[in-house]
């Protein structure tokens, strides 16, 4: 199955929402969490997603819709 | 005599060893070059680097390369002016610019990461060296990899200044102009990086790369007599420039080579239009919010900075301050720096002066304690930012009555001797 690597930036207000967990239900993706940064205004989380192309296409768009900033991130050097 | 121990993870820690690699394959986190400093006690001397070549290579030791340069040997040494002119017209008492205007050859401080980086290449054994760009990257990218006999392909947004394309297309690189912004181009080169495995300089060999920054905080306590200044104000694009000028100044101090330590407050100047470093400082926000950079300053174009929270941290850790300049403050400054010091610098100059003379207004630069200002590139590479606003007053016939009368008709005091 494909993965993608995306980093994503919250909003204040989505800090405290399981929003990994429903999209790892709703759109049957495999979530791995390779780094976090949260504070009190926002939090930051580096995340690989293992699933199926139309699925991880979904799945970003339902985070985008969410409010949350999505940025690709690449995922190695040479 | 470098002495290279290997990579690390800036995040994790973790050690790699000195490949090409840039990303920790566990965390994520960006590799840092890391030293055996220990080793480089007592033997790496004042004296010793005062003795090298009036160039970057005199920090050679410090720098992560094995053999010999291969192409950059003139790049470094700048001056750094005392501006005594400008520093009046601020209200300070003792400020300085670090002139990167005029470096060898491309007239930015991209030469100093670049002639590191197109070395490391071939030390690597790639046969084609690349960059994305905002253009200072592209001139020197271009410029080094034609000194060094290597094909080069440079990649930069299609609305990049005309001063910018011509001074890279003149060295015959392959030049790609890309629909899109700085940080769309840079994805884009991510993934050219994997698939054909060139070297491009801030990508895949950016831990090398990176280090060539911190020549210009190496030249600054050099240039002031082996002292670290109170306050350095930095342009910020990607956020490498201030991380790596502290990290040169720190490398200084432990290895006993400053008078009076490093008590350097490290301050970001950003334009207002593409500012997520200044604003993540003056929010205490470590997290840095990407944003869609509109500013004249395009070679800060940078809406999302691979080395922002770096930079942040850079900046927090030293006890310094993020600021913002609008684009007319960015003129006005550009102006400034030229009348009172006669240095003509692009807008990123014009940024780092008129985000100082915030933070100076602010009180958080103290106007009895010592400046430096990094101007990092040539204003006749962005001539379109200050072209309107600049015009010729005079235009006479050739006659000295057509003069007199020009003079008079403008209220120009002239007396005849």
């Amino acid at each position: 199955m494909p993965k993608r690597m995306i980093t994503l930036i919250y909003p204040q207000a989505l800090i405290k929402e399981p929003v990994i967990y429903r999209l790892s239900r709703e759109f049957k993706l495999i979530p791995n969490v390779r780094r976090a940064r949260v504070t009190e205004q926002t939090g930051e989380v580096l995340l690989e997603l293992d699933g199926e192309e139309s699925a991880l296409n979904k799945g970003i768009a339902y985070l985008t819709d969410l409010g949350i900033r999505v940025e690709p991130t690449p995922e190695k050097g040479r | 005599m470098a002495l290279v121990k290997g990579l690390k993870c800036r995040e994790c820690g973790r050690p790699y060893p000195a490949d090409p690699l840039h990303v920790c394959e566990y965390c994520f986190g960006p590799l840092e070059v890391d030293y055996d400093y220990d080793a480089l006690q007592g033997r790496l001397t004042r004296k010793a680097i005062e003795a090298g070549p009036p160039s970057i290579w005199r920090y050679k030791a410090l720098l992560p390369i094995e053999g010999e340069p291969v192409v950059g040997r003139h790049c470094g040494m700048t001056p750094l002016v005392r501006a005594n002119n400008l520093a009046r017209a601020l209200g300070m008492r003792e400020v300085y610019v670090k002139n990167d205007t005029v470096s060898h050859p491309t007239f930015s401080f991209k030469d100093r990461v670049v002639a590191v980086a197109v070395t490391k290449a071939v030390e690597f054994d790639f046969k084609v060296v690349a960059c994305a760009s905002t253009g200072n990257l592209a001139n020197s990218v271009a410029a080094h990899a034609a000194e060094g006999g290597l094909p080069s392909f440079v990649f930069v947004p299609a609305d990049l200044e005309q001063g910018k394309v011509l001074g890279t297309l003149i060295y015959n690189p392959q030049l790609v102009a890309v629909d899109g912004n700085y940080d769309e181009v840079n994805r884009l080169c991510s993934e050219i990086a994997d698939k054909y495995g060139w070297a491009f300089v801030n990508i895949n060999i950016r831990p090398y790369y990176a280090e060539g920054s911190k020549t210009f905080g190496y030249e600054i306590a050099e240039q002031l007599g082996w002292r670290a200044p109170h306050h350095i104000v930095v342009p910020a694009a990607g956020g490498s420039l201030v991380t790596k000028i502290l990290k040169g100044l720190r490398e200084f101090d432990r290895l006993g080579l400053l008078d009076g330590g490093c008590p350097t407050r490290m301050h970001v100047a950003q334009a207002e239009g593409c500012g997520p470093i200044a604003t993540a400082i003056k929010e205490n926000s470590e997290i840095i919010r990407p944003v869609k950079p509109k500013t004249i300053a395009k070679s800060l174009a940078i809406g999302n900075p691979a080395d922002g929270y770096y930079a942040y941290k850079a900046v927090k850790g030293s006890g310094g301050h993020g600021e913002h300049a609008t684009d007319e403050e960015i003129v006005e400054a550009m102006k400034l720096l030229a009348s009172t010091e006669g240095i003509f610098a692009e807008t990123a100059g014009g940024v780092t002066v008129a985000a100082a003379k915030r933070l100076i207004e602010q009180g958080r630069i103290p106007r009895d304690e010592s400046l430096v200002l990094c101007i990092t590139g040539n204003g006749l590479k962005t001539q379109e930012a200050v072209a309107s606003s600049l015009k010729v007053r005079f235009h006479i016939k050739p006659t000295l009555r057509s003069f007199d009368e020009a003079m008079v008709s403008h209220d120009i005091d002239v007396t005849p001797k």
